[in-house]
């Protein structure tokens, strides 16, 4: 199994304080990777730095067995493209402009728009149900629109790796669920690599091919979700008392209700 | 499809500036038919007091308002768009506050200096401010974020005033500054603007090249990384533009910081959020707004002379409050 992103003994942090420290991981090519941990467990950090939107102290971050500072950061983006937690947009841009920016780094400074992009432009839109919201601006719209949004800005990129912080998190039932199947399909049918940090364990163990269970910014178990989805290890991770289950629809392990240690 | 109103819009602009224009060389204390002002450029007459008024003293005055105007625009689009802020403007960086201080230093220290100096003094002035602002932005931790930017704009400002205005008390000369940023304009000539324009053309192009990439840095860090924008690098490229246009403006128009703020707004109302097209629209109305501004100070009160930065904001500020309660529309 070849890995597209390597984490080479990273430490970052802000300012002096460091968040991640001599940090190691792979994530593996064309498969669902999903990082969980509690808050403040260094989750962004990491995704971030994967990013290079954090650049780090010492180490680095390979992207296909390359330092991803050594790209040109164009290039780069051609490859891989993340979902921050919450985006902000300028003033007064609509969504299709906003989501056609996701075409940013395919393009010349003052080219327009070809046919290409506005097939993956539609595309995105389409898939992630935005369709008729095109000349709407962002601030008329939903918490759970805007995050349809910017998730089609990011489909839009069309890109191998896509980086994602929570995607599900302003997100009805329904809708939680049509993202997550819609990011498999991706990872099925067009061989993405999805790398996305999920607030729900259970979901990370229903739709991943690998978690990453961290806390305190170093890596507790990691592995098939099998390997990750233990007693012990949920214990260890969310400091709680689980009692494990699994879903019914895959047999993946999860949780089917937990309480306080002690 | 998509650009057609946009392009209306631009051409509509564009036909206003070029009427306040025209207007502006036609009329002032004495009315010179067209006729005169087409012959003052194409078979000038040195003892026709028309073609001299509009030779010497029209057209360099007219072509000031519009190329500062249009810089003080443009680089508060970029300002706006480098710092996320929608109140934001270029007098942020202490860009005016400097001026203001080399003015100051120049009266006491050398009085009497030659117009086209005190100029490029004004324009050193807000070179040394945005540098110092650059330097403590710099030099701090983890790159310069906008509000850092903004907060070092802000010191630096502030500094700048009180050292200005504890001088012009002691020296009192607080009169004699009023007076010159009320009048700079009225005393451009050829000169000055041969020294003004590469300056406008450079700041502008600047601008306008990175329009692109303005409208990825305006959305929150990490999008725009994952988007493919070097972050530091455009910072910097823009707080160029921003230092070259503010500072030629604010050493002819003073400080005006009106322009800077509110025709951004003006062209974000008419072009939607993308600064590739937000720029140009700014840069046409900027211009527009400070032509017909100081046409309307040469007349309201003629012969008398109101001070330009008076009119424009006394356009300024009921537009700008119309704005401010449609700014909600908005996300700030």
């Amino acid at each position: 199994m070849t890995n597209v992103l390597e984490v080479e003994d990273v430490t970052v942090g802000y300012g002096k304080k460091a968040i991640l420290k001599d940090f190691k991981m792979r994530i593996p090519k064309g498969r669902i990777t999903s990082i969980v941990g509690p808050n403040g467990c260094g989750k962004t950090t990491l995704l971030h730095t994967l990013a290079r939107a954090m650049k780090p102290k010492y180490g680095a971050v390979l992207i296909d067995g390359r330092d991803i500072f050594s790209l040109h950061t164009k290039d780069v983006a051609k490859r891989l493209s993340l979902l921050p937690q919450s985006s902000t947009a300028p003033a007064g841009l609509d969504v299709y402009d906003l989501v056609s920016y996701g075409r940013y780094p395919h393009k010349g400074a003052f080219e327009g728009l070809n046919q290409k992009d506005a097939e993956n432009i539609e595309w995105a839109m389409e898939v992630t149900g935005i369709r008729s919201l095109g000349t709407r601006r962002l601030s008329e719209l939903s918490g759970g629109q805007g995050q349809r949004v910017w998730l089609a800005m990011a489909l839009a990129q069309n890109t191998d790796v896509i980086l994602l912080d929570e995607p599900t998190t302003y997100l009805d039932m329904k809708f939680q669920m049509e993202i997550l199947q819609l990011l498999k399909d991706l990872n099925t049918s067009a061989g993405k690599t999805i790398v996305m940090v999920l607030h729900d364990i259970n979901h990370a163990s229903r739709f991943s091919d690998c978690m990453i269970a961290m806390q305190s910014g170093g890596i507790i178990s990691s592995g098939s979700p099998e390997a990750v989805m233990t007693e012990n290890t949920v214990r260890e991770v969310f400091d709680v008392t689980p009692v494990m289950g699994r879903c019914p629809f895959t047999q993946r392990p999860i949780i089917a209700s937990y309480r306080l240690k002690g | 499809m998509r650009n057609m109103p946009y392009i209306l819009t631009v051409l509509i602009a564009t036909v206003l500036l070029a009427a306040s224009m025209c207007l502006s060389l036609t009329s002032g204390s004495v009315n010179i038919p067209a006729h005169d002002v087409l012959g003052a450029f194409f078979y000038f007459d040195t003892y026709d007091t028309g073609h001299v008024i509009i030779r010497e003293v029209r057209a360099p005055r007219m072509l000031a308002a519009a190329v500062t105007g249009a810089a003080f625009a443009v680089s508060g689009a970029v300002m706006q768009a480098m710092t996320r802020n929608p109140l934001a403007e270029p007098g942020l960086l202490g860009l005016n506050a400097g001026a203001l201080f080399f003015l100051t230093i120049a009266f006491i220290f050398v009085p009497g200096l030659p117009f086209t100096y005190m100029i490029l003094m004004s324009f050193a002035g807000a070179l040394f401010s945005a540098l110092i602002v650059l330097a403590a932005v710099l030099f701090g931790r983890d790159g310069m974020s906008p509000l850092k930017l903004i907060l070092a704009g802000v010191a630096v400002s502030l500094f700048f005033s009180a050292l200005s205005s504890a001088f012009q008390l002691h020296f009192t000369i607080g009169q004699d500054i009023a007076f010159w940023f009320a009048g700079a304009i009225q005393n451009i000539g050829w000169p000055h603007l041969a020294v003004l324009f590469p300056w406008f053309v450079i700041g502008v192009s600047i601008a306008l090249l990175l329009s692109p990439v303005l409208t990825a840095i305006s959305f929150d860090d990490g999008t725009a990384v994952s988007l493919g924008v070097p972050l530091n690098k455009t910072r910097l490229l823009a707080l160029a533009s921003v230092v070259i246009l503010a500072g030629l403006g604010v050493s002819v128009l003073g400080a005006v910081a009106f322009v800077g703020l509110i025709v951004p707004h003006a062209a974000r109302f008419f072009a939607g959020g993308d600064y590739r097209r937000i720029l140009p629209l700014s840069g046409v109305l900027g211009a527009f707004l400070t032509v017909s501004s100081d046409l309307a100070a040469r007349m309201l009160a003629a012969p008398v002379e109101l001070p330009v930065g008076a009119l424009i904001a006394l356009i300024g500020v009921p537009f700008f409050l119309y704005l401010a309660r449609r700014v909600v529309r908005y996300e700030l």
